[in-house]
């Protein structure tokens, strides 16, 4: 059973990442986000996946936080590669595996044959990878960052104050809800059904939602007067204790990563245009040679 | 200072009103109690002083609610935040900030004030609440008592005029409530103006100057204290604890425990056999009497006093006592140690303890002793670093709940996580139908539960959208519907009327004599002394006592049998 204590708290700060401004932070997930929706190539996908795993050692994660990004980047990547590989309807296609043959009785008329297939799990696996690149990434990113400093920097870059709470109340409150999901598991083992049995999982994830979700509701209704009562959004500005000031290395990252997140979509537009012989410059040649690859 | 006329409520989508011609005044510097049960509109009320209602909340209000010169209808809620402080029942879900001063800073940063006036405001406030040391903190590093005066300081902050609370105590251990009260006390005295709701009337009734209680809607009584404590014949037919009872401290308990033993052993001693009517008297007599026989073989050899029988966790068996020990035995466990990660402390510190069929045991101690975690490690949800735990003299440091699904059963302090079906017949009955009982039996189980716990006009309702003590015994009729060996209960009486408690408690006392037994968590220690057989108390990890009947209690029982 997950407690909450195990994933509530932030990793203390002595390193790099946890230092970072958290605009530079918000700003390196935001590019991320561009980067992963960018690129198509499962390699280079693959490489964007690691760069925030390898950080994890690096910021102290703790055992319990990797097995809940396992849990999540697993049950994401096996969902969308076995979905994707079933259900690809474009061509070409080439059958990977074969569960069930169209000349079989019944269920091979039935369905017309049942295949996995080799395009549909690369298209599932880039898929995959993009969806498992932001969960790391986010994770990573909540984990080294207190929620007073990830609110204080959405509202430097211009998010509104009411979206930037709603937030951060999300992040805050995330690790209470997984603890009740846990807690909720492991009632339904109590009164003798197995959630992970076949079968039952349909069950089990409706049987989790509702309480979970009629916590989450009476939760909210109780900070929602709770911050009403102090005074929220009373006046349209309001005052804030601390201030954010970038280092040297913020600027220096910033710098990098923008670059290279505008770089990539302006790459993959020049070749795009190149192939729909729309703009050809000839000096440009190595350009389109990177853009194949990506 | 506050003042409401003919006020009325209805809450949208209802046709009955929550409040009706509610009419009161209140001074400055006052100190009022709001009591009644579950149900009858105390918070409702409380939330039309600050501004709840009628500006968040919908639904509609008439008459009128004037706080320091404010009418609460057309005044926003910028002027009644700065007047009314309100403070709810869960620190929990209140605080959401990471930092201690984060969020005591919140309601002046709100308020646009400067950045100077704000940091005096935190140390003024922190400093009211006696928690200057704890600036730097983390919230989630703080016990339930400094969480909730942590939500104290942040609504301090504000400076408000008035206070009002709704039940600060329910989920706080008697060390936690204790602190909070300092507080109060300290508030009134210089001057602050405080309402407070409270069930745990005998803690708060020495602090206030005036109690209303209410019921459906209307205030039935506002009176000042000294009269309103007299009125025992009203709090008894509310359900609620009479404000005079003896409140009970860990030193009470043993003498309580005794006494109520003794009381059943005089009604056994001095009744006709014919005499005995009820199934709990003669069952209790008829364990005496086997017991008795078991220890007395004739020849005078093995003279254990019969309590030792009955209670029996004696540490001098010879070897024939030892089996017949351990087949009564339901659960046990040796030494166990456990700590939540490598960095923390160890929550449990070589703890060993064996329960009893038939027997019902309470677990005291103050918040973070690890009487919870004790608890899971009953129920095979956590597993001990060292030691073990055996279930009915089988090990299950390698099972899991599932397979001690029928054997044991856990009511969580917060119930509502067991409650997932449509209808409350569906969640009762959910358990046996996973574990194929067979229907006829099912519906006789379930039936008799939900007329035992009262709830049998509930069937078709949806568990969620019940109130929070009828949810409290769905959830353990779901549980008992399983017909477990060992019921565990992580706090049942946190926050529930006396009647909801009898109800639950009393019905577990009966079950116990079918051999069921029962472990439960209390901060309630007139519950733990009105139905434990024996209290563990708990400290820092450790059981440091376990309480007892005394000799008076052995001394009777022996005059029965001679």
């Amino acid at each position: 059973m997950i407690q909450t204590r195990d994933i509530v708290e932030t990793s203390e700060g002595s390193l790099l990442i946890c230092r970072l401004d958290p605009r530079t932070k918000l700003i390196i997930l935001l590019c991320l986000a561009v980067m992963v929706i960018s690129i198509d190539n499962p390699t280079f996908l693959l490489t964007l996946f690691l760069i925030p795993l390898l950080l994890y050692p690096l910021a102290g994660i703790s055992a319990v936080k990797y097995k809940i990004v396992a849990i999540l980047i697993l049950v994401g990547l096996w969902g969308t590669i076995f979905s994707q590989a079933l259900f690809y309807q474009e061509w070409p296609r080439t059958v990977m595996v074969t569960l069930i043959p169209q000349q079989l009785f019944f269920l091979g008329k039935l369905t017309g044959g049942l295949y996995l297939y080799r395009e549909g799990f690369v298209y599932g696996l880039i898929q995959g990878l993009r969806f498992s690149t932001m969960t790391a990434a986010g994770l990573l990113l909540c984990w080294t960052t207190e929620p007073r400093d990830i609110l204080l920097g959405l509202v430097r870059m211009g998010v509104p104050y009411e979206l930037s709470f709603m937030l951060v109340c999300a992040i805050r409150f995330l690790p209470i809800l997984m603890a009740e999901v846990s807690t909720v598991i492991e009632v339904q083992k109590m009164k003798g059904f197995h959630p992970l049995k076949i079968g039952h999982l349909t069950s089990a994830g409706l049987n989790t939602l509702t309480p979970v979700l009629a916590n989450s509701i009476r939760r909210a209704a109780v900070l929602a007067d709770s911050v009403e009562s102090r005074a929220f959004r009373a006046y349209p500005g309001r005052t804030y204790r601390s201030e954010l000031h970038y280092r040297a290395v913020d600027l220096v990252l910033i710098g990098l990563i923008v670059s290279v997140a505008s770089g990539i979509p302006a790459v993959k537009i020049l070749c795009g245009l190149y192939q729909r012989q729309i703009v050809y410059l000839p000096g440009l040649r190595w350009l389109y040679e990177i853009g194949r690859y990506l | 200072m506050i003042t409401a006329r003919d006020l009325t409520f209805t809450y949208s989508g209802r046709n009955l009103p929550s409040l009706t011609g509610i009419n009161f005044t209140i001074k400055k510097g006052e100190f009022v109690l709001l009591t009644g049960p579950t149900g009858c509109g105390k918070s409702t009320l409380l939330r039309t002083l600050n501004g709840l209602i009628p500006h968040e909340s919908g639904g509609c209000m008439e008459g009128s609610v004037n706080v320091c010169g404010l009418d609460t209808k057309k005044s926003s809620m910028r002027e009644l935040t700065r007047t009314v402080g309100m403070v709810f029942q869960s620190p929990e879900d209140q605080l959401f900030s990471t930092l201690v001063e984060d969020e005591i800073a919140f309601g002046p940063e709100n308020l646009c004030l400067s950045k100077e006036e704000i940091e005096t405001r935190i140390d003024r406030s922190l400093a009211l609440v006696n928690m200057h040391s704890l600036r730097d903190r983390t919230t989630s590093t703080l016990s339930g008592g400094e969480k909730q005066r942590i939500a104290i300081a942040s609504v301090l902050a504000m400076q408000p005029q008035i206070l009002v609370l709704d039940e600060p105590l329910s989920q706080l251990d008697p060390q936690g409530a204790n602190s909070i009260l300092a507080v109060l006390r300290t508030l009134n005295e210089n001057g602050m103006t405080i309402m407070i709701i409270e069930h745990r009337l005998p803690d708060v009734i020495h602090l206030v100057s005036r109690v209303m209680v209410m019921n459906e809607g209307k205030i039935l009584l506002d009176r000042p204290r000294e009269d309103a404590v007299r009125q025992t014949a009203l709090f008894d037919e509310l359900g609620l604890i009479p404000p005079l009872s003896q409140r009970l401290t860990l030193a009470d308990l043993q003498g309580k425990l005794s006494a109520r033993k003794n009381k059943s052993c005089r009604a056994l001693q001095h009744c006709e056999p014919d005499a005995i009517t009820t199934s709990r008297e003669q069952m209790a007599l008829q364990r005496a009497i086997l017991c008795q026989m078991s220890y007395h073989d004739g020849n005078g050899r093995g003279t254990k006093t019969v309590p030792d029988a009955l209670c029996a966790d004696s540490r001098e068996q010879d070897d024939a006592d030892s089996r017949e020990q351990d087949e009564s035995v339901s659960v046990a466990a040796e030494d166990l140690w456990f700590r939540y990660s490598k960095k923390s402390d160890y929550s449990l510190k070589g703890v060993s303890v064996k329960i009893r069929r038939g027997e019902m045991v309470a677990i005291v101690g103050n918040n973070g002793a690890g009487k919870s975690t004790l608890l899971l490690h009953l129920a095979a949800i956590l597993k001990p670093e060292k030691g073990k735990v055996m279930v009915s003299g089988n090990g299950h440091c390698r099972l899991d709940p599932y397979r001690l699904a029928g054997k044991v059963g856990t009511l969580f302090q917060n119930p509502d996580l067991l409650l997932f079906s449509s209808t409350v017949r569906q969640e009762v009955e959910f358990g046996p139908k996973a574990l194929s009982f067979p229907p006829e039996l099912m519906n006789k189980i379930v039936s008799n539960i939900l007329k035992s716990l009262n709830i049998t006009h509930l069937s078709e309702d949806i568990p969620q959208g019940l109130s929070k003590g009828q949810r409290l015994r769905v959830a353990a009729a779901s549980i008992l519907s399983l017909r477990p060996e060992l019921v565990l209960l992580d706090e049942p009486t946190c926050g529930q009327d006396r009647v909801h408690i009898q109800g639950l408690m009393g019905y577990l006392r009966e079950l116990t004599d079918t051999g069921l037994s029962a472990v439960f968590i209390t901060h309630h220690m007139e519950t733990a002394a009105e139905y434990a057989d024996r209290i563990l108390v708990m400290d820092e990890g450790r059981i440091s006592s376990e309480i007892r009947p005394s000799y008076e209690y052995e001394k009777a029982q022996i005059e029965i049998f001679n």
